[in-house]
């Protein structure tokens, strides 16, 4: 079971991204098997047309309107995983969803698992982060998990100066605590809190002209993006978008 | 010894302990004798409860309710007992076992099943019998539905049996993964354990959640345990004949004085204090409150004072206790448990949540955002009352006192003036994130 992530490429730089989207999408829409005769004949008024589909393989093509993401399916940059389901016969949404983010009946989220067992990582206060006002499933059981809309939720007494400073004092005084691991600790923690105060004095400057778009799906991205650069530590970021009864894409 | 035997102490708890005995060496052995007294009741806990009235639930009418009503007032009611409770050592012995028989809410029908776990196996046998705690584990229906041992049943010739939970009760319940037993003891207790299992939601609509013995799916034959022989024929009390055998094991006494010791006295314990506990846990057939009271005596204990890393729930719980704190829990606390990352019953594999202070150093971040949050009222629902917190101590530096659990430093006075926020600065001062 470890021996996937713990393969040697991890980079405790890089951040994971997990957009979820939560009203559902019709897979067959999204990425329709163009190539294959059954389907046509399985949607002969619904289906995407050939002739409108963005080809990506003999069997594959996208969606009209995914036509941006093709140059990154064919650089290798995205994947598509398709027809995963569960074999959940309620037709309950909850459940399905539930299900998803768990990975399987097993306890606990498959992102909160990840974080649990990943070797040698020292958790940290920022390590899950899920943009957004709820507990994503897919993050129960991580070691810390941080559920916040914005950095400008977190409150700021113990980003005045004086009190970091008291508290510089304590810990650096105390280095038997904890057979010296106490201080350390206290040290790499002191430090990410006055990165977080310089983060939130400074906005987020897009690089090659990144336009996030003003609603709430762009917000959190450009959250994200912003938690990244300031290396605060974030390995895993949960975004949400829609949810209710939206569905992505219609056939044109 | 309070502050080692509860979820910390409230103010004014060290002089009415004081008090019980005219030296403190006997003041301390009556506030032992008065933490392991026999009985159940806590008034005070079941009043900090009561409006969370899903969890007194019987089993069956647990399944009417939304899953994540119930699992944020369990998480919730575990807070707020271990807050208000008097019978604070039997709170912190219902978190030993909670990890030491970990579920998670989150898997299967335990989104119904637990807080019967809670309520109706693990708190009433916190402070019991080992043996008897046991028992109702392994017939419990949450466990049988969290280690699968609800489908472990007698198969085709050739078949094998479900060994999850054989498995696991052997490495992580009883015995530890260094405790003499072999894959064939893992399959034969499986083999034993063939038969039990829980009505689940879905196969019935009567009697959900009701564990049951199905004679039918139980291997009948001779099974050989640890060395000992179980006859052939002996259907249901299979499983009580291999609980016997695994408990009188020396290996279950080392293994559970292990447990108990690198809770009270240090991840990696003297081998003389767990021998001390693990006899007593012998010649009492594992009655809890003699082994403690064997673990409380020790040399070793006495001197871990002021080494153990609390985890995050007790550093919430016992801020709470420090400052006096008058809570509703709810959501905005139990948000506080998701940042530090121990929110009862979510710990997804059955280890339980980590004992040692390695896993949780990276959560001072949120301590000090908690204290800071809680001193300024910030936490909507909790409240406390920094003024009369120092007036009742008698100054500021009598309540550095309390909260640091004994003279303050010169160092630690000069930080609370200059921090400007004296309360807030000991609670996340180094002292209070040690018990």
């Amino acid at each position: 079971m470890t021996s996937l992530w713990s393969s040697g490429v991890r980079d405790d730089r890089r951040t994971l991204v997990v957009v979820f989207l939560r009203g559902g999408a019709d897979g067959l829409a999204l990425v329709p098997p163009i190539g294959d005769d059954a389907y046509h004949l399985a949607r002969p008024t619904l289906g995407v047309r050939a002739r409108d589909a963005i080809r990506l393989d003999d069997r594959f093509s996208l969606h009209p309107r995914l036509a941006p993401l093709a140059p990154l399916f064919h650089d290798g940059t995205l994947g598509v995983v398709h027809a995963v389901g569960s074999d959940d016969t309620t037709r309950s949404h909850f459940e399905a969803q539930d299900l998803m983010e768990h990975g399987g009946d097993g306890g606990g989220g498959w992102l909160g698992r990840f974080l649990r067992e990943r070797n040698g990582a020292q958790p940290g206060a920022l390590s899950a982060v899920a943009l957004g006002e709820e507990f994503p499933e897919s993050l129960r059981g991580a070691p810390s998990v941080t559920v916040m809309r914005s950095l400008d939720d977190f409150a700021v007494d113990h980003d005045d100066e004086p009190m970091l400073r008291a508290l510089e004092s304590l810990y650096d005084a105390d280095t038997m605590a904890l057979g010296g691991r106490l201080a350390p600790a206290a040290r790499d923690t002191l430090a990410a809190l006055r990165r977080l105060t310089q983060l939130r004095a400074s906005p987020l400057r897009p690089r090659a002209g990144a336009d996030y778009p003003a609603d709430d799906f762009g917000r959190d991205l450009a959250e994200v993006a912003r938690l990244i650069k300031g290396r605060v530590g974030v390995a895993v970021a949960t975004v949400d978008l829609g949810g209710g009864t939206r569905t992505l894409p219609r056939a044109p | 010894m309070i502050a080692r035997l509860t979820y910390g102490a409230r103010p004014g708890e060290h002089a009415r302990v004081r008090a019980l005995a005219p030296t403190e060496r006997e003041a301390a052995a009556r506030f032992i004798d008065e933490q392991l007294a026999p009985g159940y009741d806590d008034a005070r806990a079941d009043q900090a409860v009561r409006r969370l009235e899903a969890l007194a639930e019987p089993v069956g009418e647990l399944y009417e309710y939304q899953p994540a009503l119930l699992r944020d007032q369990l998480a919730d009611s575990t807070l707020r007992r271990a807050v208000y409770a008097n019978r604070q050592l039997q709170e912190v012995m219902t978190g030993v076992w909670s990890d030491h028989f970990n579920i998670d809410i989150s898997k299967g029908d335990c989104r119904w099943l637990t807080p019967a776990y809670l309520r109706d196996v693990l708190r009433p046998h916190a402070l019991g019998s080992f043996p008897a705690l046991l028992r109702a584990v392994v017939l419990s229906p949450a466990m049988l539905w969290y280690l699968d041992g609800r489908v472990n049943r007698r198969g085709s010739p050739g078949e094998q049996p479900n060994e999850n939970y054989a498995r696991e009760l052997l490495e992580l319940h009883t015995l530890g993964v260094h405790g003499g037993y072999t894959q064939d003891d893992i399959m034969e207790v499986a083999r034993a354990l063939t038969g039990w299992t829980v009505r689940s939601r879905g196969e019935s609509r009567f009697g959900i959640g009701r564990v049951e013995f199905n004679a039918g799916a139980h291997d009948d034959g001779e099974k050989v345990v640890l060395g000992q022989r179980i006859a052939a024929g002996g259907g249901a009390r299979d499983v009580h004949d291999v609980l016997n055998i695994v408990i009188a094991h020396p290996a279950c006494a080392r293994f559970i004085a292990g447990t108990l010791c690198r809770r009270f006295i240090a991840d990696d314990p003297p081998a003389a204090a767990v021998d001390a506990v693990a006899r007593t846990f012998a010649t009492t057939g594992g009655d809890i409150p003699a082994t403690l009271r064997t673990l409380f005596a020790t040399a070793e204990f006495r001197a871990a004072r002021g080494t153990r890393f609390k985890r995050p729930f007790h550093f919430i719980v016992s801020a709470l206790r420090a400052t006096d704190a008058t809570t509703q829990g709810g959501r905005p606390l139990i948000v506080w448990l998701e940042r530090l990352g121990q929110v009862p019953f979510q710990y997804p594999t059955p280890d339980g949540y980590p004992r040692e202070a390695g896993p949780w150093l990276g959560t001072l971040l949120w301590r000090w955002q908690f204290a800071g949050a809680l001193v300024a009222g910030r936490i909507e629902g909790t409240r406390v009352n920094p003024a009369q917190l120092v007036g009742r101590a008698g100054g500021e530096r009598e309540l550095l006192a309390h909260l640091l659990g004994r003279l303050p430093t010169r160092e630690e006075e000069t930080a609370a003036r200059a921090s400007r926020q004296a309360i807030a600065l000991a609670l996340s001062a180094p002292a209070f994130q040690l018990t």
